[in-house]
């Protein structure tokens, strides 16, 4: 009997398990093998949970992560803390990496060092090359006020907390699952980010050292709504199609960057002439490397208004985003399964193969150009101006003489260089020069 | 032509019309100098491409209004004060078909952004050194005697090739420096 019960047990479990489910709010994602019950820990229910977890409530809330303040502090050992029960082992796949920011005083006011700090975790450490994934989980909630940084009372929840809770359920994950992988996976919390990108830039510059070894850096960056953006480069990559066809499989529609963005004439990244908001994130400095990048943002980038709202806080998140878990789960879904897939390692070969315009970024090649141009106008402009001097001669201005025609001008010859006067009076005209009539003269009686 | 050396179209509308050219043409980097606003705090959320033209039509009607009134009056002593205010309202005419199209080029912005950085360095001046030449051409037909052709060709070529020139040698040495 106790045997029958259990079978029938083990067929019903098997039966659901293929049948697959949907309820209510919750997502199952339909399993097709055992293996893709890892797809379990992927669910909206348990995203929501890491996000409202990481955000804390009541007095001991994270809602205030301040960039280089205690309170950021205060988040990183919970990030500390949450990855070790994964089974992260401090000091040897789990770490904190310390950085810190100096200002420059002058003669009146000394400079001011600000401390922060990246959470790093480790899977599969030790082998000669990595992918790096990353979500930064600072805001800019309080002032700042020695750099005159005014805070916005933004939590930062879709615009890094939802990265955070996708990396955190990714952490998870590779700890449960152990996939066989050719790669170390290296998970970097960043701290300092909203200041500029603080925390990265010092993660590659002291914490990695070299950027050749990393084959893919994928940033989490706001993970939202219906829709996702997943921006590569500025031209197709093989890595960009990879993860955008991998993303069709799932509810949350995954797309490149619209090309009819806003181009904002500042530089972001120093490898491109331009910029606009679908490259703004923490993986501008290893993409900067030539390191093949990928960054996961807000799906409904207009261009002009780079956050979603004004104030991103956990309420007006979950107002705007009543499915918002789900973005975060088929995020951490499809991140998880391509870089754990066995056609990987294959597929990376081919990441860093893409259209060379670094040409076409050169500001300085072009004004050169321009000004080649400019000469070669200048020079026709010259040839023109000869060739017109040459067809329409200017007229010389003659000087002619005046001269007086004493005897008359039958006595002269004229030409087109004298000018004649003819001095004598005409027939009827009287004479000027004649002493008038004098009447004491007998002649004139 | 007897419209433009009969003036028939009010100077008014011939510079909304320019300004209207203009702003297509710089249209695009306009965009972006809104949307370089986002995240600064600043009130974007009414920032669209319709404020975008808008806002490049009145910024660039009122500095191409500028320029040429700098221009020509420094032209006035050799030219003539009268010949040069009809040049100058000649000009108009061959500056809105120049705005037009470089504008419609700068729509390839749009599918290969890529294009942007050489694109806004050479686009506009080819089209408006081909449109000024053909202005030199009418200027010296409608307004000066044979014998003038080659003063008035350079003073006008001259000017224009130097004030632009003036401008990319600034941006040469603005990004080698920077």
């Amino acid at each position: 009997m106790k045997r029958t019960l259990a079978l029938l047990l083990v067929i019903v479990t098997v039966l659901l398990a293929f049948v697959g489910c949907e309820q209510g709010n919750r997502r199952i994602v339909c399993l097709k093998t055992v293996e893709q019950a890892a797809e379990m820990a992927f669910t909206t229910d348990a995203l929501n949970a890491e996000l409202d977890a990481f955000v804390g409530n009541g007095e001991g809330n994270r809602r205030d992560r301040t960039s280089f303040s205690p309170a950021e502090r205060n988040a990183a050992a919970y990030l500390k803390e949450r990855i070790a029960s994964f089974g992260y082992e401090e000091d040897k796949s789990l770490f904190v990496q310390d950085f810190t920011a100096e200002t420059q005083g002058n003669a009146l006011t000394p400079g001011v060092t600000y401390n922060s700090q990246n959470v790093i975790a480790e899977y599969n450490p030790g082998k000669s090359q990595r992918v790096v994934i990353s979500a930064h989980y600072d805001n800019l909630f309080s002032d700042i006020t020695e750099l005159g940084v005014m805070g916005s009372s933004d939590e930062s929840i879709a615009a890094g907390a939802t990265g955070v809770s996708v990396l955190l359920s990714l952490a998870r994950a590779f700890a449960a699952q152990q996939p066989a992988m050719d790669y170390t996976v290296t998970m970097v919390f960043y701290g300092a980010s909203e200041l500029g990108y603080v925390g990265s830039s010092r993660f590659l510059t002291d914490w990695l050292g070299v950027a050749s070894d990393v084959v893919l850096n994928i940033n989490l960056n706001t993970i939202s709504g219906k829709r996702v953006t997943v921006y590569a480069d500025e031209v197709k990559t093989n890595h960009g199609t990879l993860f955008l066809e991998n993303g069709k499989a799932y509810a949350t529609e995954f797309a490149a960057q619209p090309s009819s963005l806003p181009i904002i004439s500042e530089i972001f990244a120093s490898n491109l002439g331009y910029s606009h908001y679908a490259m703004s994130g923490d993986q501008v400095y290893l993409f900067e490397k030539g390191v093949p990048s990928l960054n996961f943002t807000h799906g409904d980038l207009n261009g002009f208004v780079y956050y979603q709202r004004p104030v991103d806080t956990l309420e007006t998140y979950r107002a705007a985003n009543p499915e918002g878990g789900r973005a975060m789960a088929d995020t951490a879904s499809l991140v998880y399964y391509t870089v754990t897939a066995d056609t990987f390692t294959a597929a990376a070969d081919r990441f860093t193969q893409k259209y060379d315009y670094s040409f076409l970024m050169s500001y300085t090649m072009a004004n050169v150009i321009n000004l080649a141009v400019i000469l070669l106008f200048a020079v026709a402009l010259l040839i023109v101006v000869k060739a017109l001097e040459k067809k329409y001669p200017k007229s010389p201005i003659a000087l002619k003489k005046v001269k007086l025609a004493v005897f008359g001008m039958e006595y002269e010859s004229k030409n087109e260089n004298e000018i004649f006067v003819d001095i004598r009076p005409v027939d009827g005209q009287k004479d000027e020069t004649e002493q008038p009539d004098d009447p004491f003269n007998e002649e004139n009686k | 032509m007897n419209i433009i050396k009969e003036k028939k179209i009010h100077s008014a509308i011939m510079i909304l019309l320019v300004s209207l050219a203009m702003g297509y043409s710089a249209f695009y980097a306009m965009r972006g100098t809104l949307a370089s606003f986002g995240g600064t705090g600043f009130q974007t959320e009414l920032f669209n491409d319709a404020v975008a033209f808008v806002l490049s039509a009145m910024s660039a009607g009122i500095v191409y209004e500028l320029i040429t009134l700098l221009l020509f009056r420094s032209g006035a002593h050799s030219l003539g004060q009268s010949r040069v205010n009809d040049m100058r309202y000649a000009l108009r005419f061959f500056m809105i078909p120049a705005g037009i199209l470089s504008g419609a080029v700068k729509t390839v912005y749009y599918f290969v952004p890529l294009a942007f950085p050489f694109g806004e360095t050479l686009i506009e001046f080819i089209f408006k050194a081909v449109f000024f030449a053909f202005f030199i051409v009418f200027s010296c037909k409608a307004y000066c005697r044979k014998d003038e052709y080659a003063a008035v060709t350079m003073k006008l070529g001259s000017s224009f090739l130097a004030l632009y020139g003036f401008l990319a040698g600034l941006s040469l040495i603005v990004e080698v420096a920077l």
